[in-house]
């Protein structure tokens, strides 16, 4: 394989993805292709759809039309399926939803010892590298209850490389954290960026956005109105909708 | 075991000069202020001389040899005097191991160990004054307390744990269990039918295998009705609702009347077998619904972080939910565990040896003792009592654990 298409490989491929609460129609037709390497920041209006979506990406909402590929695999009702796409896409959470009965290294280990079948040893070994990517190696034998927000999420993020992903999610963030937190966490996650972690970030933090972002996609009722690089998107939206939602975040 | 050294030094205001009140402080404070409690004060000090008025001359005068003469029937029920050596070596691991566990979970197992540990010495000087209790019985009871000692002193070593002690008192309890039981007519420890066993001894044995058999069993009914699997969800409401909706009473003579007219001829039924099948039967039905409000507070969250993370669904309810709803609900656990050690007398009423059925045995099948029954009763109450004083304080220090947050 040519450096130019590991470069061109598509990591995931959604085409005309549809989803329905009930009568909500809640995904209208959403179709993405994003690539190795890229980091794609999603916005928009709250309820436009942003977190059902990428909760689509590795089944934790089940899509009712249209298709998705992530890594090659197609996500069906197939459980071996959703399985493999899980271990290759991290996703951190606003509420971050650490395991608070688990000490933070235990956090981390678990997965690769359940699902990698990784040793303790090894697993341990991996989560005390991954505690130092994001700079709390001192904090792996507390439980998670007893570290600030910023340091949960951290962990969160840790916990999450440690199935070594080729994909990361993440769905707002820093939203649940005090402000004083929340450049400790970007700064974690544009080391991920730099690292060329191919991301998918929901999120209004418009500066991690202009200084990352390959990509940016406005979401408006279950449909993206508008995508595009940050200068184009920032400096010359096209859609209403869009200008409209920027001025009011930026 | 970290988390015991992490505790703070005391806060300096948990010594406010306030609370160290002289006597006639305190009780003006607590008895006398405001005025309507000085009336509660006077009615409550009427009624206690008016009750130790009565209870002080009866105490005297009580009939106390229908306890002490009768203490190997209240302690073992009608078990072959020949044979006691087998109850005394077979249930000396319970002390034991009670040390083992006040070792390893610490200050929230202390009351409980404590109390039996007073209890046995008690019993063991008792035995000094006057001969109705055999020197075997006064050795155990004086044995016993050293031997929750050792095991406290095992259980504070690093290399055993919760796991650990359960699985020791799972295997233990197996043994005693056939200890009791023996083998053949000829071996060195011939059968004993469980109808000869009785009094104190089935009352804790029925309570402990009792726990051990409810907790799983509630477990997996409580998972088997959150499942989306429709036949186990549907055996699984259908057994709980209808042992919820059975008196244990019921239940009790149901089993012991009517289930030996289904079974084949050539058996006699167990009856303590049986009488312990609808205890089993009747509590495992609450714990199923215990554990169950304790799965349903584990937020989704926690579930999809896990499945984020490609944990197969038998992991994410076995390593993820099942020990947070367990954590939470320990505090209902042991409330289930104490109904059912208090459930165990219910025996008595279709006539087996339990701690109670023995007291009846007593009032009831001896002229000397027909009138003492207050003795008896009180006795009866007072070893009822330490088990469940001692299981309550367990509770409490759980609870008190999980509100510092501690872990
Ligand atoms: N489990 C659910 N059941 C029913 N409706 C839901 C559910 N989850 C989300 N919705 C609805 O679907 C719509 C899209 O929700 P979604 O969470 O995807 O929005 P969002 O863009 O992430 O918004 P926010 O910025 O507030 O997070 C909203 O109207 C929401 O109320
Ligand atoms: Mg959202």
């Amino acid at each position: 394989m040519s450096a130019q298409s590991v470069e061109n490989e598509v990591m995931v491929q959604t085409t005309d993805v549809e989803k329905w609460f009930g009568s909500l129609h809640v995904l209208r037709g959403i179709s993405v292709t994003i690539k190795k390497g890229e980091v794609v920041v999603i916005f928009g209006p709250s309820g436009s759809g942003k977190s059902t979506f990428i909760r689509t990406l590795n089944r934790l909402e089940e899509h009712h039309k249209g298709e998705i590929i992530v890594d090659g695999t197609v996500l069906d009702n197939d459980v071996r399926n959703i399985e493999t796409v899980r271990s290759e896409i991290g996703m951190v959470f606003q509420q971050f939803n650490l395991f608070p009965h688990k000490t933070v290294i235990d956090n981390v280990a678990l997965a690769p010892k359940l699902v990698r079948k990784l040793s303790k040893v090894d697993a341990d070994e991996l989560a005390m590298n991954m505690l130092e990517l994001v700079k709390i190696p001192e904090q792996a034998h507390k439980f998670p209850g007893q570290l600030s927000g910023g340091q949960q999420q951290r962990v969160a993020i840790a916990r999450a490389l440690a199935m070594q992903p080729k994909i990361m999610m993440f769905d707002e963030p820093t939203s649940a954290l005090d402000p004083e937190m929340i450049a400790e966490v970007l700064d974690v996650m544009i080391d991920l960026a730099k690292s060329g972690m191919t991301m998918i970030v929901v999120t209004h933090e418009m500066g991690f956005a202009r200084e990352v972002a390959d990509r940016l996609m406005m979401f408006d009722e279950g449909l993206i109105v508008e995508e595009g690089t940050p200068d184009k998107m920032f400096d010359n939206p096209q859609h209403d909708r869009t200008k409209e939602f920027l001025s009011r975040v930026l | 075991m970290a988390v015991e050294n992490m505790t703070e030094p005391k806060p300096m205001n948990e010594l406010r000069p306030e609370e160290k009140l002289s006597i006639a402080g305190w009780a003006q404070k607590n008895l006398f202020s405001p005025w309507y409690n000085s009336v509660l004060t006077a009615v409550g000090v009427i009624l206690v001389v008016m009750l130790l008025k009565e209870a002080v001359p009866f105490l005297i005068d009580a009939q106390w040899p229908a306890v002490t003469t009768n203490i190997q029937i209240l302690l073992v029920g009608q078990y072959p005097s020949e044979e006691l050596w087998r109850v005394g070596a077979g249930v000396l691991p319970m002390p034991f191991i009670v040390g083992l566990a006040w070792g390893v979970w610490g200050s929230m197992m202390r009351t409980f160990s404590v109390t039996l540990v007073v209890s046995a010495v008690l019993t063991a000087i008792s035995s000094l004054f006057g001969d109705s209790m055999s020197s075997g019985l006064a050795l155990w009871f004086t044995v016993s307390p050293f031997l929750v000692l050792l095991g406290y002193a095992v259980g504070r070593r690093d290399f055993i744990g919760p796991r650990q002690v359960l699985i020791i008192w799972f295997l233990f309890l197996l043994l005693t269990l056939f200890f009791l039981r023996g083998f053949g007519e000829d071996s060195a420890m011939p059968h004993v039918p469980t109808d000869r066993w009785g009094g104190l001894l089935v009352t804790i044995l029925i309570a402990q295998v009792g726990i051990a058999v409810v907790l799983p069993l509630g477990i997996v009914l409580a998972l088997a009705r959150q499942s989306n699997l429709w036949f186990f969800k549907g055996a699984a409401i259908a057994y709980i609702e209808v042992l919820r909706a059975t008196p244990l009473l019921a239940l009790l003579f149901l089993m012991l009347i009517v289930s030996p007219m289904f079974l084949p001829d050539v058996t006699t039924p167990d009856r303590l077998m049986l009488a312990f099948i609808a205890i089993v039967l009747n509590n495992s039905a609450y714990m199923a619904e215990n554990i169950r409000g304790g799965l349903q507070s584990v937020s989704r969250g926690q579930v999809e972080a896990a499945q984020a993370l490609g944990m197969r669904g038998s992991h994410v309810t076995l390593v993820i939910v099942l020990p947070q709803a367990i954590r939470a609900t320990i505090p209902a656990i042991v409330g289930q565990f104490i109904i059912l050690f208090k459930d165990t007398a219910v025996i008595a009423l279709v006539g087996l040896m339990d701690l109670l059925g023995a007291a009846y045995a007593i009032i009831l099948g001896q002229d000397a003792w027909r009138t003492a029954d207050p003795e008896v009763f009180l006795f009866v109450a007072a070893v009822y009592w330490i088990f469940t004083y001692g299981m309550s304080s367990v509770s409490a220090g759980v609870e008190k654990r999980m509100r510092t947050g501690a872990d």
